[in-house]
């Protein structure tokens, strides 16, 4: 697959020390579906090249749609000539070994390939669900969507590397809005995001899922508000997911660490002397950076500055052990990370992004949980989300929740919310689900950098027990 | 004067439309950018990064049934010779799509929207060597962290009807913060079409300004309901998370927004409060995605009373409304609050005892149907004493509704408003912004 860029990096006359060219074409449809019809059908296909140059120990970057010998040509030109003028005020001193070279390829496993599947199929699939949700006047609106992105990342370099990796992305997703008793309930199946093929879309599939979320969206119309107070806190996979996401993925990135991020994204409260002694969690939580689980959002091969990716225990036993920050960040702040340099399309440039971040199976069923809370609540699907630029002061909200009384669900609450401090939190934690009760669940929108990308990460969670939340309810 | 951007555009789209069947009919929106960034840390290049990106998106219709395909073109599309048959193939993809889907039954029929041409390429803007010694000289030995984004941005829109908008400007930001030793920050942004080293300076020596201020140790704040002021950048931030779905009228219908109780008339704004869509602003045009021209002042909240909603088209013909030309996501693109009567001067004397805000981060709904607000302080934010700032503050957690700081406790608006252009650049470089005061908030709740 990466014939034609090894031509044109043969073409290319210049002097750098050395040349990466990254393409990229991805062919992403978003189909939606309203009330029983269709509501839109938008494709996006977008391709370039980002030439990439390291003179003098300075990178930079250039990036075109004109994929052309001269249109690379050009944009080396530009990059060296923009890298020789950084070097004047240059961070960091880099050398090739910043760029690794790897060859190989990847594709995601998938059951039946996306071509399998027709516009109008996908769109029948989506208005069979937005059918199926209506059951009931005090239903208002019912929506289902469908993110299905084929990509393709090719790399070739001066120092040898060669590979290329494909990829196939769905992220599902259904609603249904219930009004009633001076309210409005939205209940959701969650942003559903995983590499997968066009099974994702089998409607048969989803049946129990959809006739469920249907229901409880008029359930919410008759629940009492969540009440206010600390309560043992059993968070599902579809909330615990964005947690491990916001108060573990973003403070561990080692850019953050270093500072890139101040301007935008924010800092974060982890500090480098912490790897190696601060106590994250409780001894029972174990997080990992895991590209190999197949079916997550950001299962590769080699991350976009060509390190091959390996799975890395990030926490262990609740202590901190290594950051979330790839090769260029490791040589600068001499920290442990992780094949997760990433750039989101072929005009930004990478920088560390979260992978596949998971908290890795405890051995508690979710009977055992529940039967272990005399006073709890159980929280579904996230539906806000908040934190400091330091990553510290969070606060969540959920569609759905339950009460726990002695061990029993006794009745549902709406607009159930929690807010804590991230390592005292993690510090509650108390059981940790086993593998039957974990799921993958990812987003397609994580963003941070500068210039802004929005990137694909996965997050493989079990339902996870902790002790005395700060729980309340709605306005 | 035509650049070979527009050239570009024109052809592409002549090209298209010739190509076209009688039952068809073909929207398409342009987007290109010539754009520097520049990402500094530590007062040293980061990143540097050049970009050039051309996107066509077309919107096919036939009949009921509809769908757009966007793709990216290179700037010599038309060189090589292969530009036609591109374009048709591309064209040809479309039309097997709309053909197999299903009928809309909201699809709005195409029209002419007339002519519209806004030409602010403006003066050339310094290169990047000129940015970094520009930028770089009046902060040696001082930490800052940044983006720079300099360069052109082209919008265009044709339709098969006969609609021809075009819109370019040409402008920078510096979007940076500076940093104490101890982790203390404060914020900055200037943006321009022209870039002048005395303005920068000028700016550069205000956030140093603060920045001593933040020196002091941090006071924690408990949680609690206190006074405050919010900065334009501040309110920018609230100001930003209202688009998503605050004023969107489709959202009302949807049981999605936070207006019921507005709409209703249950509850009431401050009569201090008066806000508009106003393209006067000249950040954006004025033509949507469809090439319709919105109103160049379209009130949205008056004295405290919601007067209009934006509304698409599609959702006009859906609800059976009237549309304003609203985007499809029904976000404001250029909105504009009132300025009020506090004088800048006085900001700290009427504060008397509370907080002062600079920024904002991350907000969020925390009950979005009720108008409830999540977030976080930002850089330099400030603990007031009998009208003296005291110390700056630990980061303070919020969770209040737009019905309470907008409403009874809404106490005064700055005498002067304050653009607040967009800086995000997801995907690609953003255009818009808003023009909104600071503001004097009584009991304030902070919850963490
Ligand atoms: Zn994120």
């Amino acid at each position: 697959m990466t014939t034609h860029l090894k031509d044109l990096l043969d073409q290319l006359s210049g002097d750098a020390d050395w040349v990466g060219l990254r393409e990229h074409a991805e062919i992403t449809c978003l189909r939606t579906a309203r009330n029983g019809n269709a509501y839109s059908n938008s494709t996006d296909r977008d391709k370039g090249i980002m030439v990439e140059v390291l003179v003098d120990g300075q990178f930079a970057y250039a990036g075109t749609t004109d994929i052309t010998r001269a249109g690379v040509q050009r944009c080396y030109d530009r990059a060296a000539g923009l890298a020789a003028l950084a070097n004047r005020y240059n961070l960091h001193k880099f050398d090739d070994t910043a760029r690794p070279a790897g060859s190989g390829g990847y594709r995601s496993a998938v059951a039946r390939p996306l071509d399998e599947i027709t516009p109008a199929e996908v769109q029948e699939s989506l208005i069979d669900i937005t059918s199926r949700l209506k059951i009931s006047d005090k239903i208002i609106e019912t929506q289902a969507s469908a993110l299905i992105t084929r990509l393709q990342v090719n790399f070739v370099s001066s120092n040898g590397a060669d590979w290329s990796q494909e990829f196939s992305i769905i992220t599902r997703d259904f609603a249904a809005t219930a009004q009633g008793n001076g309210d409005f309930q939205r209940r959701s199946l969650g942003m559903e995001g995983r590499q997968w093929g066009a099974e994702a879309l089998d409607v048969s599939v989803m049946a129990d899922d959809i006739a469920r979320v249907a229901e409880q969206a008029l359930e919410l119309l008759d629940a009492e508000e969540c009440p206010t107070g600390q309560f043992d806190t059993l968070l599902m996979p579809d909330q615990l997911y964005l947690q491990v996401h916001e108060s573990v993925g973003h403070p561990l990135e080692l850019d953050r660490i270093l500072g890139d991020e101040r301007n935008y994204a924010g800092w974060s409260f982890v500090s480098p002397e912490d790897f190696g002694s601060l106590q994250y969690g409780s001894p029972l939580l174990n997080i990992s950076f895991d590209p190999g689980l197949a079916g997550e959002m950001a299962t590769y091969r080699f991350d976009d500055t060509g390190v091959a990716a390996e799975k890395h225990f990030l926490i262990r036993n609740g202590l901190l052990v290594r950051g979330i920050g790839g090769i260029e960040s490791q040589q600068r702040s001499a920290l442990p990370g992780v094949s997760s340099s990433r750039a989101c399309s072929w005009n930004r440039p990478p920088i560390d992004r979260m992978g596949n971040i998971n908290i890795e199976p405890g051995d508690s069923s979710y009977e055992d949980m529940l039967a272990a809370m005399d006073r709890g609540i159980i929280m579904h699907t996230n539906r806000s989300w908040s934190i400091d630029d330091y990553r510290n002061k969070f606060q969540f909200g959920c569609e759905y929740a339950q009460q726990v009384e002695n061990g029993r669900i006794t009745k549902t609450l709406k607009n159930p919310n929690y807010r804590g401090i991230t390592t005292p939190f993690w510090n509650k934690l108390a059981m940790v689900g086993d593998l039957a009760s974990r799921e993958i669940w990812g987003s397609p929108y994580c963003g941070k950098g500068e210039p802004n990308q929005a990137i694909r990460v996965g997050h493989a969670v079990p339902a996870c027990l902790f002790r005395n939340l700060d729980v309340f309810g709605g306005a | 004067m035509s650049s070979a951007m527009e050239t570009l555009f024109q052809r592409t789209c002549d090209v298209l439309f010739a190509d076209l069947a009688e039952s068809e009919d073909l929207n398409i929106n342009f987007e290109a950018e010539e754009s520097l960034f520049i990402r500094f840390n530590k007062s040293k290049v980061r990143q540097i990064v050049d970009v050039t990106q051309i996107k066509v998106s077309l919107f096919l219709q036939i009949g009921k049934k509809n769908a757009e395909h966007s793709l990216q073109i290179p700037a010599t599309l038309f060189e090589t010779g292969e530009g036609h048959e591109f374009l048709n193939a591309s064209l040809n993809d479309l039309r097997d799509e709309v053909r197999q889907l299903p009928d809309d039954p909201f699809a709005l029929s195409m029209r002419n929207n007339g002519q519209s041409r806004e030409d602010m390429s403006g003066d050339a803007l310094p290169g990047a060597n000129e940015f970094c010694e520009q930028l770089l000289g009046p902060v040696a030995g001082v930490d800052l962290a940044g983006l720079l984004v300099s360069g052109t941005n082209y919008v265009g829109n044709r339709n098969s009807k006969g609609q021809a908008h075009w819109f370019v400007t040409r402008s920078f930001y510096f979007d940076y913060s500076v940093y104490s030793a101890k982790e203390k920050a404060v914020k900055g942004l200037y943006a321009d079409t022209r870039f002048d080293p005395g303005i920068y300076a000028g700016k550069i020596a205000a956030s140093l300004d603060y920045l001593d201020q933040m020196e002091k140790p941090n006071k924690v704040v408990a949680p609690g309901r206190y006074r405050c002021y919010f900065s334009p950048e501040a309110i920018g931030e609230i100001v930003e998370l209202m688009g998503w779905n605050g004023f969107s009228r489709g959202a009302l219908s949807r049981g999605n927004s936070p207006m019921p109780d507005l709409d209703s008339g249950n509850k009431s704004l401050s009569p201090l409060l008066s806000m508009a869509e106003d393209f006067s602003l000249g950040l954006v045009p004025s033509f949507n995605a469809l090439g319709e021209p919105a109103p160049e002042r379209l009130s949205l909240i008056s004295r405290g009373k919601l007067v209009n909603l934006l509304t698409s088209s599609r959702t006009a013909e859906e609800y059976r409304l009237e549309s304003n030309q609203a985007n499809d996501s029904e976000a404001p693109r250029s909105l504009s609050i009132e300025p009020g009567e506090l004088a800048e001067r006085d900001i700290l004397k009427a504060l008397d005892t509370g907080l002062y805000i600079s920024n904002l981060h991350y907000l969020n709904w925390s009950d979005a149907t009720k108008g409830r607000i999540t977030g976080m302080t930002r850089f330099a934010c400030f603990w007031v004493e009998n009208g003296e700032i005291v110390s700056p503050i630990q980061d303070l957690r919020f969770d209040e509704t737009f019905y309470n700081f907008w409403g009874d406790n809404l106490e005064a608006l700055t005498e002067v408003a304050e653009i607040q252009p967009t800086v995000l650049s997801y995907d690609q470089r953003a255009l818009g912004g808003a023009k909104v005061p600071g503001m004097l908030i009584n009991n304030f709740n902070f919850c963490l």
